[in-house]
């Protein structure tokens, strides 16, 4: 009766343990190594400006087959109101991942979270090419309907932002993060990777970036 | 034999309820850096001197002096270039307003070695700095107008 009873106790924990552990969402844009998602129980943010605008991005980190350190983007929020939003799609993203790759660095939230060591340079002229990103091809931008503008924009009262048009296509980019003479981190674009084109939009709103 | 059995349930219990995320124990090696470039695929450069990632495209002009200038200032009214030769800085400022400005020179990891203030006049306000005294190395030109914009650029003594 005792036997059946502790097993019952460690099914019943061993039931709970998982149903805690395994609330993540599936995150959608996971090119490969399926083995190793994107951690979305851990979504993560990344403040930068350009300009005088306010951004911040939200994304997904994993370290993909124990060898790529993997970015997936999810949405740039942009805090301040027009003309903040007159940036192209493109170089919002860029620079997004740049900045995300600078908040990493900074964080040290690549380590603390997958528990591996991040894709970074070590040395002054190492350089690191397993920096990928993935997200949708295709991008629009988006009105807060929330947004209170008799108020100061803040990151919960923010006027908009970049998300994606479509979920079914998308784009992966490799970045090399090289350290350079002086110590400076080197972000550079490398090829770019889609699964389809982005749908024909009569609007014009969707714009792709992954060409 | 009941004693072993409640230590297993205890290792169980601690296995099971040990969270996903992992307990890192090692000391991060990395450094925060201050400078960070970005070079896209169409060759635009952008440069971010703070920790905060304060973003500006940049332009090299001239390689060999290291000039630079800001080539997109959006809603920025500053237009800047440095030129650095023989321990003399030049620096350009062209604004379409009159205001007081700072400006402060920082190496990379952020250490403030000058400050100094300026009246910037319409048009272009050329200085000249001395930087016979900061030791060799690579720093970070900051100009902050008096409604705190800031611009930085980066020059090599």
């Amino acid at each position: 009766m005792k036997k059946i009873y502790l097993s019952c106790m460690i099914l019943f924990v061993l039931t709970l343990a998982i149903s805690i552990n395994c609330k993540a969402v599936p995150v959608l844009c996971e090119p490969d190594c399926p083995e190793t998602p994107f951690l979305s129980q851990y979504p993560l943010t990344c403040n930068f400006q350009l300009g005088n605008c306010h951004f911040v991005a939200d994304y997904y980190i994993r370290k993909a087959c124990s060898t790529y350190c993997d970015i997936l983007l999810w949405r740039v929020k942009c805090i301040d109101p027009p003309p903040c939003n007159n940036y192209p799609v493109a170089q919002l993203i860029n620079i997004a991942t740049a900045s995300i790759i600078q908040c990493l660095r900074n964080s040290g939230d690549f380590e603390r979270i997958t528990g591996q060591q991040a894709c970074f340079p070590t040395q002054p002229g190492d350089c690191n090419y397993n920096w990928r990103v993935s997200k949708a091809s295709c991008w629009k931008w988006f009105q807060n309907s929330s947004y209170n503008a008799t108020h100061p924009p803040t990151e919960e009262n923010y006027w908009g932002g970049i998300s994606y048009c479509t979920t079914d296509v998308c784009c992966l980019t490799w970045y090399k993060v090289c350290m350079d003479s002086l110590g400076q981190i080197i972000v550079t674009e490398l090829e770019s990777n889609s699964n389809g084109t982005c749908p024909y939009d009569p609007t014009g709103q969707c714009i792709s970036i992954c060409d | 034999m009941k004693n072993n059995t409640i230590l297993t349930i205890l290792i169980l219990l601690a296995i099971i309820l040990t969270p996903l995320e992992p307990i890192i124990a090692k000391e991060l090696s990395q450094s925060k850096h201050f400078a960070y470039k970005l070079i896209t695929k169409e060759g635009n450069i952008y440069q971010s001197l703070l920790l905060c990632s304060d973003w500006k495209e940049i332009k090299v002009v001239d390689k060999l002096s290291q000039s630079m200038q800001i080539k997109d200032i959006k809603s920025y009214p500053l237009y800047i270039s440095l030129t650095n030769m023989n321990d003399e800085l030049g620096i350009s400022i062209t604004t379409p307003e009159q205001n007081v400005s700072s400006i402060m020179i920082y190496n990379l990891s952020g250490f403030l070695f000058e400050e100094w203030q300026i009246n910037l006049f319409v048009g272009e306000n050329i200085i000249s700095k001395n930087i016979g005294k900061l030791p060799n190395g690579v720093y970070f030109l900051n100009i902050v107008n008096n409604i705190n914009q800031i611009v930085s650029l980066k020059f090599i003594k």
